[in-house]
């Protein structure tokens, strides 16, 4: 894995998003010309890779000027990131890689989790309001984020699929709908359980509720409409025009608490003003938070390495998998 | 420009668009996506008249009676502007105090007076431990030089 760790530090939010982007600057026209020549589905792992780069290398020394002078090894060192970033837009490279992630993420997963369990269960203090119940904002909280979060990242994935026209996109974004409608549900859900003691309602019709109830329906309608048409190139499309239609939503309910009134309290945690909730509560919260981010990461890569598999299964690469091969052997 | 820009500038395009037309949608419904109207809105006649509809506002400190039935209670709505009497005959939300948020959904009658079917608590951000409501709570007797 050769991602660079201090852009994946600072992409934070989008760590999910960086493998396999093409989001990096492309330095100089040489090295531009050359993407442009890459088939879309590139496919360099082996030699392709490596003679692209050696092109590369050689257009630079002829045409960049920072060839010849003392910024050359830094021009290879950018050059050779953006490789490999390509490099990742392939399933084919993707796929191992996912592999590779998919146990860190589930130990920092089970590591934030823990953490978090215990603070929220022992270490937190209880609510003077509202007694013991309040606990259900540690779930309640870090699902209704993610489930946002969630739909951000595939839309994103979606936009770039659609520009780019390149497959490992739609299948990222259909990987990650079901954990974002598993997250819009959890929200919804834990809303109910707390409103009906807290409140005195499981459901009222007002901007926040309705409008997280939206989210859960276009996370349903993107996998519906993805599953009801069989080219998966055509479904990736659909899916991603409704993706993006969907992502005005995301700012609605974002802000429905502070645009109306409505019965949903505001914003405890908000970027522009400190916390209105006790420091071990914020904390308990916030590992909580992680630990589903983790989660989702995880969960998804699982399910993406999945979907390769089921639409990439003509490519020789995947019946030379040792996991397709055995099983092949066995049957 | 390339057909990849294109698409891109189409995507981009098309949010813009859509973020538009969304905005200028929630816009138009602004009066009908609020939940609640505050006491003070009631008095500047724009809540709906004959219909029912749900004001929000605190209850007011002292205000809470409870008729002997132990179900009927009376209390007043305020945002600290205007008051509004509200009457009303069911089981409180255990979130429900005097000093704190409250929604409740009935009907004004010609002398003002609310008559709710249904009475939610609003509860606010603050989540605090009871030490810390307690020393909030401390701070206000003792402004109010009040000896036990």
């Amino acid at each position: 894995m050769r991602l660079k760790a201090g852009s994946g530090f600072l992409f934070g939010p989008f760590s999910l998003c960086s493998a396999g982007v093409l989001s990096v600057p492309l330095p100089g026209a040489p090295v531009t010309k050359l993407i442009e020549l890459a088939p879309l589905d590139w496919r360099p792992l082996g030699s392709g890779a490596g003679a692209a780069f050696e092109r590369l290398q050689r257009a630079l020394a002829r045409h960049g000027p920072q060839g010849r002078t003392g910024l050359g090894n830094r021009t290879h060192y950018m050059n050779n990131r953006i490789i490999n970033w390509f490099k990742f837009a392939s399933p084919q490279t993707f796929y191992p890689l996912a592999g590779r992630m998919i146990p860190w993420f589930w130990a920092l997963a089970a590591a934030f989790g823990l953490a978090g369990l215990y603070i929220s269960f022992f270490v937190a203090p209880t609510d003077a309001q509202q007694g013991e119940g309040y606990r259900i904002i540690f779930i309640h909280v870090p699902a209704s984020w993610m489930s946002m979060f969630i739909y951000l990242v595939m839309a994103f994935w979606a936009a770039l699929g659609l520009g780019f026209n390149t497959r490992l996109s739609g299948m990222m974004a259909s990987a990650l709908a079901p954990t974002g409608a598993l997250m819009a549900f959890l929200s919804l859900w834990t809303g109910a359980l707390w409103g009906k003691p807290m409140w005195g309602a499981w459901w009222v019709w007002d901007a926040r509720l309705t409008s997280e109830l939206i989210l859960f329906f276009l996370y349903l309608g993107f996998i519906a409409l993805q599953s009801a048409i069989d080219d998966s190139r055509r479904a990736d499309k659909a899916g991603a025009v409704l993706a993006l239609v969907g992502v005005v939503n995301i700012p609605i309910i974002y802000f429905s608490v502070k645009w109306w009134n409505t019965l949903h309290q505001g914003a405890s945690v908000s970027l522009t003003r400190s916390p209105s909730m006790a420091q071990t509560m914020l904390w308990g919260m916030l590992l909580m938070a992680l630990a589903f981010w983790m989660y989702s990461i995880a969960v998804s890569l699982i399910r993406v390495r999945a979907i390769i598999l089921e639409r990439e299964r003509h490519a020789g690469w995947v019946e030379a998998l040792p996991e397709i091969n055995g099983r092949m052997d066995a049957a | 420009m390339k057909p990849r820009h294109k698409r891109f500038a189409l995507i981009g395009g098309g949010l813009a668009v859509l973020a538009l037309a969304a905005a200028l949608v929630l816009n138009a419904f602004q009066s009908n996506l609020v939940f609640f109207f505050t006491p003070t809105q009631v008095a500047a006649g724009e809540a709906p008249k004959g219909k029912a509809f749900r004001i929000g506002g605190l209850v007011r400190d002292g205000s809470l009676k409870r008729q002997p039935d132990g179900l009927t209670v009376q209390f007043i709505v305020t945002d600290t502007e205007k008051d509004i009497p509200v009457a009303y005959s069911g089981i409180l939300p255990d979130l429900f105090r005097e000093g704190k948020g409250v929604v409740a959904q009935g009907k004004l009658d010609e002398n003002g007076h609310f008559t709710a079917t249904e009475v939610l608590a609003k509860h606010d951000e603050n989540y605090m431990p009871p030490e810390a409501q307690h020393a909030v709570d401390e701070a206000h007797k003792a402004a109010r030089t009040v000896q036990p």
